[in-house]
């Protein structure tokens, strides 16, 4: 084991921690646009009961997991579940605690350094003059790496390994003198942005409102998040997307919490931290969350526009042009403010996933603090990379739905029931009562052992296989289709009907409509009018290399799939299989260390 | 069905909205600082604890 011994320096700065690492890009940006999508107002109630049914259970068992795996020296995920199960097994279960951190890192890293980059265009006064449509072609031409926008070559690339290098310098400052400072700096500033922009948002109303737009007004906005439908609470898709939501914004099942609390020691108290770190991520997302986007969108381009627009591009594509309407000084305030709170918010988050790979690298191979940091960062720069050079072929959503969304469900459900059953409920009820500062309601010992494992059964088995258009009364009496976004339709490219092949020797058209070929500068154009309205363009395929040739002739009919040029090709279905690659090949390289570290152990006991 | 609304000629916050806003925003709020004031009202744990920065006390 390492010789340096890593600890907190304070309670507030552990909590500060732990809220940081639950707060993230998704409590701006996720929480209203599904509160929008699934019952307005009423959202909150299915979200606030999933909040304490399975939110604070989790937290619970998390907490109380790590520092019950730190009493015997473990840091990291699979010696920490490996601790409290009979089975080896469980060590390799514990894998997702170190997987999911570097794979979401790798994607997460490349956002973040949007916001740090976002903060100097700001500040640099980039955005001032440009129209809507301009702030949102300038975010595609960012992520063009071929392209720059201030002066850098390869600026995205850049960003990106600066914000990596950002990462790694304060992770190998150790968990008191780096990880600790950043939150309780990043936190307090976080709100303090926070706050400002929904003071200004929640006192816009029609000011911003440009003539003749009728429903431009931030408290329209407001109303929409906010008017309760009860009707919704009968939808079984609005309890799915609160438990979804409760899921993602407390950062559970990823192994950094338990990482975390494996620094505490037996006799601390975990229980009323994990309330208050939890109710802190709440505050954010609920309060400062729901009071600031939406509000400002609607403020300035109605409610319409946010109806058919609101998500997560939102925040790179249109506030900037938002902010500029509020002049150039506090325009560039609001702009340093917007994307210096997404920066907080993210590297807070993106620290703690450091840690579990530094844990396991300390106990287990003696690494140093700096050693393992670097690992870390170099780790995660060589997953990393795929996602920013391949951005636009689906690298990084790969990522974020096999790392981000399946790993953390997975590993949720698995330390739900090692916890409540096989370690057993009792021993886990004491353990998160040992040295407790609040007393706990004794209905979470039942609620800790039935329901919170039968939740997140639920949402794997609905994931799994979820049906067509999420439509169960349909899927129910006419048969189950599965949803291409369903676990099994996307590990088998249901929503990539066309050009599956990786290499192919011919392009084919994902739109039926009748034919124009046009002849470009390099190449050829086929752009394809939809049949019943000629004048309307249904796509635009451009061919610019020297052995492609066209298939089809202007004013041809054709059917999606048909063949439209010959050639070479190159699918964006390989990076979808490069990004997989990557991904089971970090897993299995996980895998084989810790088969290594339990052979080392096996050899020091012996 | 779309809505038209007039604006500044009425308020567009329906009361319902409005009272949930308020009423949830005012919870999370409260339930946040209270958590936060026990955590630092809770009296130290005897040394050898978690914490490095009152080892000296």
């Amino acid at each position: 084991m390492s010789s340096e011994t890593q600890s907190w320096g304070s309670r507030v700065g552990l909590i500060l921690a732990m809220a940081g690492n639950a707060v993230g890009l998704g409590n701006f940006l996720r929480f209203p646009v599904q509160a929008v999508q699934n019952g307005g107002g009423t959202f909150i109630i299915p979200y606030l009961v999933c909040f304490l049914l399975m939110g604070i259970p989790l937290l619970w068992i998390e907490w109380s997991s790590g520092r019950y795996g730190g009493k015997s020296g473990n840091h990291s995920t699979p010696f920490i579940l490996g601790s409290m199960g009979r089975r080896k097994f469980w060590r390799y279960f514990g894998v997702f605690g170190i997987y999911t951190n570097i794979a979401v890192a790798a994607y997460y890293c490349y956002i973040e350094s949007w916001t740090l980059s976002y903060v100097f265009h700001s500040l640099a006064q980039t955005f001032t003059g440009m129209s809507q449509t301009e702030v949102a072609a300038f975010f595609t031409t960012y992520v063009d790496i071929s392209q720059n926008t201030l002066g850098i070559p390869y600026e995205a690339v850049f960003f990106y390994v600066l914000c990596l290098v950002l990462n790694t310098w304060i992770l190998s400052k150790g968990l008191k003198g780096g990880v600790e400072k950043v939150a309780k700096i990043g936190m307090p500033m976080l709100i303090l942005f926070g706050v400002f922009l929904a003071i200004r948002a929640l006192t816009l109303g029609t000011s911003g409102a440009s003539e003749g737009c009728l429903d431009c007004d931030s408290t329209l906005g407001l109303n929409f998040l906010w008017e309760p439908q009860f009707d919704s609470l009968t939808n079984f898709n609005v309890w799915l997307a609160a438990a979804g939501q409760i899921f993602f914004t407390l950062s559970v099942g990823m192994g950094t919490i338990h990482c975390y609390a494996a620094y505490v020691r037996p006799k601390d108290d975990i229980a009323l931290n994990a309330m208050t770190a939890g109710w802190m991520n709440g505050f954010v997302e609920i309060v400062l969350g729901a009071s600031i986007v939406i509000p400002i969108a609607v403020g300035y381009l109605g409610l319409d526009w946010v109806k058919e627009n609101a998500g997560f591009s939102m925040a790179f594509q249109t506030m900037p042009f938002l902010f500029g309407k509020w002049g150039v000084a506090l325009g560039t305030l609001a702009g340093v403010m917007w994307f210096g709170l997404l920066f907080f918010a993210g590297i807070t988050s993106s620290l703690a996933m450091g840690t579990p790979w530094m844990g396991f690298m300390q106990d287990e191979f003696g690494f140093s603090i700096k050693k393992s940091a670097i690992t870390f960062g170099l780790i995660t720069l060589v997953m990393g990379l795929p996602t920013v050079f391949f951005f636009n072929e689906g690298v990084f959503d790969q990522y974020d739905y096999w790392g981000a969304t399946v790993g953390i469900v997975i590993f949720a459900l698995a330390e739900s029931i090692l916890f409540s059953w096989i370690f057993g409920i009792d021993k886990g009820w004491d353990e998160i009562n040992a040295g407790s500062d609040i007393t706990l309601p004794r209905i979470y010992k039942p609620i800790i052992k039935y329901i919170t494992p039968t939740i997140l059964l639920v949402i794997f088995v609905m994931s799994l296989i979820t049906p067509k258009n999420n439509d169960y009364a349909n899927a129910l009496e006419n048969g189950w289709e599965l949803d291409e976004g369903s676990i099994i339709g996307r590990a088998m490219n249901m929503s990539r009907p066309y050009n599956r092949e990786s290499f192919a020797d011919h392009f084919e058209t994902e739109h039926a409509g009748v034919v124009e070929l046009q002849t470009q500068e390099e190449g050829f154009a086929v752009i394809v009018h939809e049949t019943d309205a000629p004048e309307e363009v249904a796509a635009m395929y451009v061919f610019t290399e020297d052995d492609q040739a066209p298939m089809v002739r202007s004013g041809e009919v054709i059917t999606a799939g048909q063949p439209i040029a010959s050639g070479s090709f190159l699918n964006d279905i390989f990076y979808i299989h490069l990004a997989r690659f990557m991904l089971i090949g970090l897993f299995v390289f996980i895998c084989a260390l810790v088969w290594r570290a339990s052979m080392n152990r096996t050899q020091n006991e012996s | 069905m779309a809505r038209l609304y007039e604006p500044n000629t009425k308020r567009i916050m329906s009361t319902s909205a409005f009272w949930m806003m308020l009423i949830t925003q005012v919870t999370v709020t409260c339930i946040t600082g209270y958590f936060f004031l026990k955590v630092l009202r809770a009296p130290a744990k005897p040394e050898p604890d978690s914490y490095e920065d009152n080892d000296s006390e």
